[in-house]
């Protein structure tokens, strides 16, 4: 339900010449700022707590263990920008994965890349239920999660596989570029390909569309079901690639290695700004959400923060995030 | 029972009494500050300066319950229910604990109560149950809900003498409807006072006894009924005279091109059946009927909203059935309930306006944010949006300008042919004249026009045709040229 619209005496009408868009006050620019000076104020103060923390190698690290989680989370950013959520993201990253490491155990590794079109698959699979069966996104994404991790411990009988995969290998572990990890690179072209998708396409705008107001965009001529089917597909396949990454990174795949990122794309998102009703915030909000979580765990590792204290104080950064990002004038009706 | 409050912000110095017994009209423009008057009045938004004054005392509002209490009850413009209550919770919203035991809600009582209220309103008896849920019922019957929750829960306060205020509760009732509100009204005027804001000031005029007259936020004029007339109010409002020629009757075209839009046969369940018209290039049919009459049912089958047998063409092609995308480029349509379907309220201006059109601002696959914003700082120019800049978002807008926005996005689709649902409701006088002038200009440029509505001056005032529907058959058409209201009136009922 729409919020009830008060009529105010219209702003200072810009009929005739009028103040260049975007040029706002103060009080507009503070809330989009905070979630940079929190992530600013956590390096400073771990920064200040640890040696360690701000060295390079450091930062690598921190990036590196990030990476996985950005590309996900900004394929979760799009369905969550449409008002849908995909609660599979990481299942189908174990389960792409999964299959994957068998692969290359049973010695074919060079068919790791069925991992895509099956992350596709299962990703158009959600798509079909939500769009064309008009199934809400929570629950159907949520049954899928469950049914791509049973099939994921089926294929292994719930053990871990370790494998050797050379090429994949290299292309996540190496550093062919100012030497630099390449998992950070393919995190940071899929970022790149993701925003230019939301930012500068047709195709992006209607997402946006769609997650503002459903109804309006079906009036005006949108193709709302074509355009969820194949967002939630873009979710998948980059689920998929996040599944590849994830077992380059660990050379081999365990059970359950798909579930953190569950909460945590969300997270990552909704502190990025992006929020949950739809229909506003981005996939470059979402770098600082990942950013954020990223220098959560690495800094409490350091400063050898007792491990079962962690989480909790984990969730007390993600509740901070949220309340210094969510833009309640912005977002209306907050659920 | 006398209410000032000098010095509010958005609003400056304005100071009204309401007698008892008395009915105040409220006029003034979107964003003249009545609707931000009425919040004040019911608790929802604070004064800056000033105080609220009943029966001798100073209120302290902070939320609606304290202004029931102090009794004040509102019955909003529109969406002031909750869609997915019955009638009876929304009736009692907010006043469950007077039908509770031990804090357990007693539904029977509650059920009963509001079984009771029902029965007791002439206007609902018989219309509607007490167990019907809210979203389920047409917008004029919700509307009816609505006032009548502000008598019921008076009732339930033992408020002896309520101010009621209509907030624009006339814009989504019919001829009939308002006939017997107004009968409504002046039979509880020995017991309650009410304030009541529309944009008809025919009714205005016919209903109340004072008129308070709102423009930027200050009363700029008080006058009793007996002294004044439409044409003062409306300049009063505006700053200007209320011309002869209200609806650019003088632009109105003689001569058509060929037929642009060809409806043929076309029926939905219950809801209309063997619909045949068509619109020729240029031209301007109104569609005209009481509510439940099909005559938006129709609009949104011919949009491709619902599902519909029979055929539409656009320039002899036939348009395939219940699928809005398929029309993208050559119809357009333009719903009735604005906020939920026309904008996206969140959203700015520049998004809202260029949904249907971004394959224009497009380079190869990518939008071209130069080519969109030239193309919408061209829309807000011509369609003289006010707003601070395109970035704003839609919601901040006024009725009026958000109408517009939509206008402007629905000619841009490429679209030759415009389905529009009351496009002026809830609009005020002088934005209704611009969107007036619009349409004329998109007739002029070759545009063919369904326009649906519920004013019989605007069906006659701006159509080249008039047709009118009854229980889901067009059964009359005239030329408007000296038809009369009279005409279309006998021909609806």
């Amino acid at each position: 339900m729409p919020e009830q619209v008060i009529e105010k005496p219209v702003a200072p009408v810009a009929r005739r010449s009028g103040r260049k868009p975007g040029k706002s006050g103060f009080g507009v620019w503070v809330p989009r700022l905070l979630p940079y000076a929190l992530l600013v104020g956590l390096v400073v103060y771990f920064t200040a707590r640890s040696a360690l923390f701000l060295t390079p190698d450091n930062i690598l690290i921190i990036l590196r263990s990030s990476s996985v989680l950005a590309v996900i989370a900004f394929a979760a950013t799009l369905v969550i920008i449409a008002g849908s959520i995909d609660l599979s993201v990481g299942g189908i990253a174990a389960l792409t994965g999964t299959i994957a490491a068998y692969l290359t155990v049973e010695g074919h590794p060079g068919a790791i890349w069925v991992a895509l079109p099956i992350g596709l698959v299962c990703g158009l699979l959600n798509g079909a239920l939500v769009a064309y069966a008009k199934l809400p996104s929570f629950l159907t994404t949520l049954g899928v999660l469950f049914i791509l991790n049973g099939i994921a411990l089926r294929i292994t009988g719930g053990a871990s596989q370790l494998m050797d995969n050379e090429l994949l290998d290299e292309l996540v572990n190496g550093a062919s570029v100012l030497n630099i990890p390449n998992i950070i690179w393919w995190a940071v072209l899929v970022g790149g390909l993701v925003s230019v998708l939301a930012y500068r396409t047709p195709f992006g705008r209607y997402v946006y569309a769609i997650g503002g107001n459903e109804r309006v965009a079906r009036l005006s001529g949108l193709k709302v079901e074509r355009t969820k089917l194949l967002l939630f597909g873009l979710s998948g396949l980059l689920s998929g690639v996040g599944g590849l990454m994830l077992i380059g990174q660990g050379s081999g795949s365990s059970p359950g290695m798909g579930d953190s990122f569950l909460l945590n794309a969300i997270a990552a998102v909704v502190m990025g700004g992006t929020a949950l009703n739809g229909g506003s915030g981005g996939p470059l909000r979402t770098i600082v959400g990942v950013l954020t979580l990223g220098i959560v765990t690495n800094g409490m590792t350091l400063t050898q923060v007792d491990p079962n204290y962690q989480t909790v104080i984990f969730g007390v950064i993600v509740l901070l995030a949220v309340i210094v990002t969510v833009r309640r004038a912005e977002t209306g009706v907050v659920k | 029972m006398t209410m000032t409050f000098p010095g509010v912000k958005a609003l400056t110095e304005v100071s009204l009494t309401v007698g008892a017994g008395e009915v105040i009209g409220l006029v003034g423009e979107n964003g003249a500050g009545k609707s931000t008057l009425l919040s004040i009045l019911s608790g929802s938004l604070r004064p800056g300066a000033g105080e609220i004054v009943a029966r001798g005392r100073t209120l302290h509002l902070h939320n609606y319950a304290q202004a029931n209490e102090a009794g004040i009850f509102r019955a909003h413009q529109d969406q002031g229910l909750i869609d997915n209550l019955t009638v009876a919770a929304n009736l009692f919203l907010g006043h469950e604990r007077r039908f509770s035991r031990g804090g357990l809600l007693q539904h029977r009582r509650l059920l009963a109560a509001a079984r009771r209220q029902i029965q007791a309103d002439t206007m609902l008896a018989g219309r509607v149950s007490e167990i019907d849920q809210v979203g389920d019922l047409p917008l004029d019957v919700r509307q009816l809900v609505e006032i009548a929750r502000a008598f019921a829960v008076a009732e339930l306060l033992e408020v002896s003498r309520p101010v009621v205020l209509l907030d624009e509760t006339t814009a989504s009732l019919n001829q009939d409807e308002v006939t017997e509100l107004f009968a409504h009204v002046r039979d509880r005027r020995d017991r309650a006072s009410f304030v009541f804001v529309s944009h008809r000031l025919n009714e205005i005029l016919e209903l109340c006894d004072r008129v308070y007259v709102l423009k930027d936020g200050v009363v700029v004029a008080e006058r009793k009924v007996g002294e004044t007339s439409e044409a003062e109010l409306h300049r009063l409002m505006v700053g200007r005279e209320r011309e002869e020629n209200h609806y650019l009757e003088d632009r109105r075209r003689t001569q058509f091109g060929a037929v642009r839009l060809k409806v043929d046969d076309l029926s939905s369940g219950d809801e209309f059946h063997g619909v045949s018209l068509d619109v020729r290039e240029g031209e301007i049919l109104a569609v005209g009927g009481i509510t439940g009459c099909g005559k938006s049912h129709l609009a949104r089958a011919i949009a491709g909203d619902v599902r519909a047998s029979g055929t539409v063409e656009v320039d002899g092609r036939r348009l395939p059935n219940h699928r809005p995308a398929a029309r993208r480029g050559r119809l357009a349509f333009g719903p009735l309930d604005r906020h939920a379907e026309g904008v996206s309220l969140l959203q700015s201006v520049r998004w809202n306006m260029t949904w249907s059109s971004l394959r224009d601002h497009s380079r190869g696959p990518f939008l071209s944010p130069r080519r969109e914003k030239r193309a919408v700082a061209a829309g807000m120019a011509r369609y003289r949006v006010a707003a601070p800049s395109m970035d704003t978002r839609v919601g901040a807008l006024s009725g009026g300008n958000q109408q517009k926005v939509m206008l402007a996005r629905l000619a841009g689709s490429g679209a030759r042919v415009l389905v529009l649902d009351n496009p002026t409701r809830g609009v005020d006088v002088g934005a209704r004249q611009e969107i007036y002038g619009h349409l004329r200009d998109l007739a002029d440029a070759g545009f063919s026009i369904l326009l649906v509505s519920d004013d019989l001056r605007e069906l006659i005032g701006m159509g080249d045709r008039v047709a009118v529907m009854r229980d889901g058959q067009v059964v009359r058409e005239w030329e408007s040229r000296g038809l009369t209201e009279e005409q279309i009136i006998v021909g609806m009922v």
